[in-house]
């Protein structure tokens, strides 16, 4: 069976919800079993990203500490939205990891070509 | 076509459990076979056994318990979603040392890996989202 | 038929809608369900939105859900009405789904 594609999209801020944190589980789950994993961030999603950012003060686990350990993993196509990173004021500087910002018809390009798609 | 899929709202709080009820028995009156359903997020208390639905607004408890008869399909409960929302089995109550376990016996408790190996032994992964 | 994109949102979540449509080909379909059946009602407030899609790109409501919250007089043309078997088949037709929420 050849390795299908499996499509990760974060739209989601951290911490107001769980979804980030359960979309980078899913995503190191997804990992170990060989296939081919890409991960989208857009709109709000963009903030799980941030290099910055303790979260003692709000008594949560930070799980983007996760987002670093994914090149460890293999997952190496982490793409974000240029022109969301551009409106929210964000450049690559600013990232926690090195994620490469694309226009819209790649991201209907990579939706497009994916077996599955995860939304978080 | 083979489907799985992916449910991640609550009873009573959200509609994409109902959803995804009527999806489901919808593709198999089509001849579709459901591989798995995969609840996550707070979808995972739809394995709760202790949820209790006014009795004229039952349908889901019911609705998953007759599918499950009728069917072969795996119920499976995200077991870190499902731990972290008090739905347990017996295994995990012993292991973090909970006195209770409120997991329905037609639901099994396992990891992420279900939600991946579903997406590559089925045609179609469709989800029911809730935030 | 390449993406069926699933929308459940009302129209607090108007951003996502508009990302939902701009990321759309027209290959692909949208259908609107559970909360989002409100963007398939001939109405100042939605209508807006829905012209931005793509040409030929199918838009479609989820009856069922429609019809509860009192809205089938409201639909606008432009979106085709389906039940839950039109629902799966639009899946039968796609080559995946993507789920906004």
């Amino acid at each position: 069976m050849s390795a299908k594609r499996l499509l990760f999209v974060f739209s989601n801020s951290p911490f107001g919800n769980a979804l980030g944190a359960e979309g980078l589980d899913a995503v190191l789950a997804a990992s170990v079993f060989d296939q081919d994993v890409t991960l989208i961030f857009q709109l709000d999603g963009i903030y799980q990203l941030m290099k910055d950012g303790d979260t003692a003060d709000i008594g949560i686990k930070d799980h983007r500490k996760g987002f670093k350990a994914l090149e460890m993993y293999g997952v190496d196509t982490i793409l974000v939205d240029a022109m969301d990173m551009e409106a929210r004021g964000i450049t690559e500087s600013q990232l926690a990891i090195p994620a490469q910002p694309v226009d819209r018809t790649k991201i209907t390009e990579t939706i497009h070509q994916a077996d599955a798609i995860f939304t978080f | 076509m083979i489907y799985s899929i992916v449910v991640y709202g609550a009873p009573h709080s959200s509609q994409a459990p109902y959803s995804a009820y009527q999806f489901i028995q919808a593709a198999l009156s089509r001849g579709h076979s459901i591989y798995r359903i995969f609840f996550y997020h707070d979808g995972a208390t739809n394995g709760s056994s202790l949820v209790v639905s006014p009795q004229d607004d039952d349908l889901l408890p019911k609705a998953w318990h007759e599918l499950k008869q009728q069917h072969e399909i795996d119920f499976v409960v995200c077991i870190g979603a499902g731990i972290k929302r008090g739905v347990i089995n017996e295994q995990e109550a012993a292991r973090y040392e909970r006195t209770q376990h409120s997991l329905n016996d037609r639901f099994e408790l396992s990891g992420l890996g279900q939600l991946v190996d579903a997406s590559l032994k089925s045609d179609r992964v469709i989800t029911f989202g809730a935030r | 038929m390449t993406t069926l994109h699933i929308f459940n949102q009302g129209t607090l979540q108007s951003a996502l809608l508009q990302r939902c449509i701009e990321t759309m080909s027209h290959k692909d379909a949208l259908i609107f369900i559970e909360d989002g059946v409100v963007w398939a009602t001939d109405s100042p407030l939605t209508s807006q939105l829905l012209g931005k899609a793509p040409q030929n790109a199918g838009i479609y409501v989820l009856s069922e859900d429609l019809g509860a919250r009192g809205l089938s007089e409201l639909k606008a043309e432009s979106v085709a009405v389906v039940d839950y078997n039109g629902f799966v088949e639009l899946t039968e037709q796609s080559q995946n789904t993507l789920s906004w929420f």
